[in-house]
């Protein structure tokens, strides 16, 4: 089932009237979810994303806009009436229940035409159970579970009763590296399996991009950029995307565009053409450099980390708005340690360019 | 170890390790080991001389034999055939044993001498020998037996270092406590040790008049005089306090004292009371407070001042509320007659009026039982709400909000929340609720004086027990007539009873609470 957002605004009153400004949560926010997509909202703690899910699953209600599950307006429904599973940060497993109460726990719930046999609901949670892989475990409480294994278990209680839509509220939080690895590519495959329309909120880029079919990355309530995930890496539209996708992230500069070259410090580096004369921030993915003797651009080398496949090249430079510019550069380059200066050349693909004021992106034209 | 440091272990100041301790006792084992086996060595010589010389005195002895025989031989040979040359031979035999013997003879005398002799100078040697080991091993052995001394009170004064510290440290500990010990002790302890005493505590009273009783348990009285049978006198009697002061009164251990209070008449009255009143306020007022407290806990404006106002009984004076209901249930007039003239049946009456029931003489004077029961009940119920609202409420409060967001989106409804969801993640508040309303209500007393005054029952109620009288009350009575004894019996009944209800309380949290 699609789902369609049409400007949906959240705004939370000030709590204290006289002093405190309202907050807007969320902006505004206009998108189509395709049917049976996975979709991540990405974006930094406070930008809304959790309160976009919380407005889908009817939990709080929007200030303005509309919510469509399909073609039916859902806005005024209360979360019981959605149809959707919703599964929280920590996972909000019943304490008191066994893994199998827990999952049986919604299907009991079920009234009217939908009401089932015993047996029904039993065969269906275990179906679940299946799916998420825990079906030896039902007979345990949540606190005789794993943080992962509880996971499943939230998992399989949100899908057991067939939901149209599958929330899922930063469901990886609580686990460890490992754990979240494997997790990830457990709710792509279930995702994939039951092919229902699933919205899953993160603030790990990385998280958001391996497993997104689309991702939508946040600020502070409005929506910056709506893509597939390799797109909006390669192709963002203004500096916050741009800085908020990748690790290692993207190295800033402050350049300026003169007659179509563009310059950083004292070194014309690129052309770039059609681009006028003003002042830019440059943004270069870590992947973005080649080292050569001959190259154009030139920084201080302060360390060589090698990490096998890889060769991570920390270097300074007075125009860089970090610290430290960082170039992920192939093994095969010989970088000479005791060197004081290393130049590069730029993939021009991997150079992006944004105004010094509104950080919007400047296009050029790769040859 | 060198012979300097045996030198060092016998001057008084120096200290001692434990490992040259050691080595010197190895040194000292290893040397004695050496004079034993030395020692042994010249006694297994001398053995051995002497084991020669028996083997040469065994020698001759075996020749002597030899002979023996042969001269046998001889004899009968002769008596044979009487041959000159024959009798020749005999008389060399003879010559011979008798030289032989002679030799054995000496060379025994003379072997016991010798292996006499050997032995003495052995002896002499050996003393000589010990006396010498003495005279080295001695000093060794002083300055090891010396340096374990010292090793040993290196350490004891090492422990007492410490042991000092830890019995100041515990000292300490019980300082701390001593104020708190000391008002327990007096308060709490001495009280309980001398309730259970007073409880055995019985006197024989001579002078006791033994009555008569019926089949029901009843006292006989005399047809004629209408005066109790009286069969005979003399029985044990409880503990109290007044003849134990004025002396004079032998007290012994007895436990008529319990019988007493289980024989009282008025004994399966007051158990009733006390029962049904604790029975039936427990529940009730548990449920109220619960509905009260997630009724409660799901609004957001006024909730503080409703909660004010629900804590309000907590704080005030359980007789101050117990007038105020009496007011509430009480009819003014005595009689029927005055009842339907009074127009004022109390605001309780009146309410219940306008849905029309029925006046009820509730508490005033010719009330029924049941209706004292029922106005104790409320009162109670609702004295007891406001604590059990307030654990309830935190317990709610403590809930994690998500539990009830995952319940919303699964469609659930509200009774179901509330029956599967809010009451067992409560479970330990409602245990410690049940559990602490059941011994305060055992412990019923203060609403009832409240009610109905020092009487413990309606005004123009028959004589003898009171009608609402509780254990708590039938304590503090026996207490007035100076029956500490019986006191202390019906409080240790009391407990037991309380005891054994928390017990099985217990038992069913422990099977239905989650934690």
């Amino acid at each position: 089932m699609k789902i369609v957002l049409q400007n949906l605004t959240k705004i939370f009153p000030a709590r204290d009237k006289k002093k405190g400004k309202e907050t807007i949560a969320v902006n505004d926010f206009t998108f189509t979810i395709p049917d049976g997509k996975l979709v991540g909202l990405l974006g930094p703690s406070g930008c809304g994303k959790s309160t976009t899910l919380y407005m889908i699953s009817g939990l709080q209600v929007p200030t303005g806009g509309k919510i469509f599950f399909g073609d039916d307006d859902v806005t005024k429904l209360t979360p019981e009436n959605r149809g959707v599973g919703l599964v929280f940060q920590n996972y909000a497993l019943y304490p008191h229940m066994t893994v199998k109460q827990n999952i049986l726990f919604p299907l009991q719930n079920l009234r009217g035409p939908d009401k089932l046999k015993k047996k029904e609901m039993i065969e269906r949670a275990y179906e679940a159970a299946r799916l998420v892989q825990i079906d030896e475990l039902m007979e345990r409480k949540p606190s005789e579970l794993s943080g992962g294994q509880q996971q499943r278990v939230a998992i399989a209680r949100a899908l057991v009763k067939m939901p149209k839509v599958l929330l899922l509220d930063e469901p990886l939080s609580n686990l460890d590296a490992r754990l979240r690895l494997q997790t990830r590519e457990e709710i792509k495959r279930i995702q994939k399996e039951t092919g229902i329309t699933t919205i899953f909120v993160t603030h790990d880029q990385e998280e958001a991009m391996s497993i997104s079919d689309i991702i939508v990355v946040m600020k502070l309530g409005v929506v910056q950029q709506i893509g597939a995930p390799q797109n909006v890496y390669d192709d963002p539209t203004n500096l916050f995307v741009a800085k908020f996708l990748g690790t290692p992230p993207i190295n800033v500069f402050n350049g300026r565009v003169e007659d179509g070259k563009l310059i950083i410090g004292d070194a014309a580096v690129l052309d770039v053409p059609g681009v006028d004369d003003r002042d830019v921030f440059v943004g270069i993915r870590p992947e973005g450099f080649i080292p050569s003797d001959e190259g154009a651009f030139e920084c201080k080398l302060s360390s060589v980390e090698v990490m096998g496949r890889d060769v991570s090249v920390v270097c300074t430079n007075d125009a860089s708005a970090n610290p430290f510019v960082r170039a992920i550069v192939d093994a095969d380059y010989k970088i000479d340690r005791e060197a004081e200066t290393v130049k590069f050349n730029l993939k021009p693909h991997k150079v992006l360019l944004f105004d010094s004021v509104t950080e919007e992106r400047i296009r050029f034209e790769v040859n | 170890m060198s012979d300097q440091s045996v030198v060092a272990l016998k001057s008084v100041n120096s200290t001692v390790s434990e490992e040259e301790v050691l080595a010197l006792k190895e040194k000292l084992d290893a040397k004695k080991q050496a004079f034993k086996s030395e020692v042994n060595a010249r006694k297994q010589e001398l053995a051995d001389k002497a084991a020669k010389l028996d083997g040469e005195l065994d020698d001759k002895r075996a020749k002597l034999k030899s002979y023996e025989e042969k001269k046998k031989e001889l004899l009968a040979d002769l008596k044979a055939s009487k041959d000159d040359k024959k009798k020749e031979k005999l008389e060399k035999v003879e010559e011979k044993i008798k030289k032989l013997q002679k030799d054995i003879k000496a060379r025994e005398k003379n072997n016991k001498k010798l292996i006499k002799e050997n032995k003495k100078s052995l002896n002499k040697e050996l003393k000589a020998k010990k006396k010498e080991f003495k005279k080295e091993f001695n000093p060794e052995n002083k300055a090891y037996k010396l340096g374990v001394k010292r090793v040993l009170w290196e350490k004891k004064k090492f422990k007492r270092k410490f042991a000092d510290k830890i019995k100041f440290d515990k000292w300490k500990a019980w300082l701390y406590l001593l104020p708190t010990l000391i008002l327990l002790a007096i308060f709490t302890f001495w009280p309980l040790i001398n309730t259970v005493k007073m409880a055995f505590t019985v006197y024989w009273d001579p002078d006791a008049p033994i009555y008569q009783y019926d089949e029901n348990g009843d006292i006989v009285t005399d047809d004629d005089t209408g005066k109790k049978v009286i069969l005979g006198y003399g029985k044990y009697k409880g503990y109290n306090m007044g003849l134990d002061i004025a002396g004079e009164t032998k007290f012994q251990f007895g436990i008529s004292n319990f019988t007493e209070v289980l024989k009282y008449d008025g004994f399966l009255q007051i158990m009733k009371n006390t029962i049904i009143l604790c029975v039936a306020t427990v529940p009730i007022s548990t449920f109220l407070a619960l509905l009260i407290a997630v009724c409660l806990n799901a609004i957001k404006p006024l909730r503080r001042f409703l909660q004010t106002i629900f804590f309000m009984p907590y704080v005030t004076n359980s007789i101050a509320i117990g007038m105020v209901f009496a007011a509430m249930f009480n009819i003014v007039g005595v009689n029927e007659h005055e009842l339907m003239l009074s127009k004022s049946l109390g605001i309780i009456n009146n309410i219940i009026g306008v849905v029309g029931l029925g006046p009820v003489n509730w508490i005033n004077q010719g009330s029924g039982y049941w209706a004292n029961i029922a106005v104790m009940i409320i009162y109670i119920v609702w004295n007891a709400l406001p604590f059990k609202i307030l654990i309830l409420l935190g317990g709610l409060q403590s809930v994690n909000k998500q539990y009830y967001e995952a319940a919303k989106v699964d469609a659930t409804p509200a009774w179901r929340v509330f029956t599967r969801i809010t009451v067992p993640l409560l479970s330990p508040m409602i245990a410690y609720v049940v559990i602490t309303g059941f011994i305060g209500g055992f412990k019923e007393y203060t609403s009832i004086i409240g009610i109905f005054g020092d009487k413990m029952q309606p005004p123009g109620a028959a004589t003898g027990t009171p009608r609402l009288q509780t254990m708590v009350g039938f304590i503090y009575e026996a207490l007035e007539t100076n029956s500490q004894g019986l006191a202390s019996a019906a409080a240790i009944i009391l407990f037991l009873l309380i005891f054994a209800v928390t017990l099985v309380n217990l038992y069913v949290s422990k099977k239905k609470t989650h934690y």
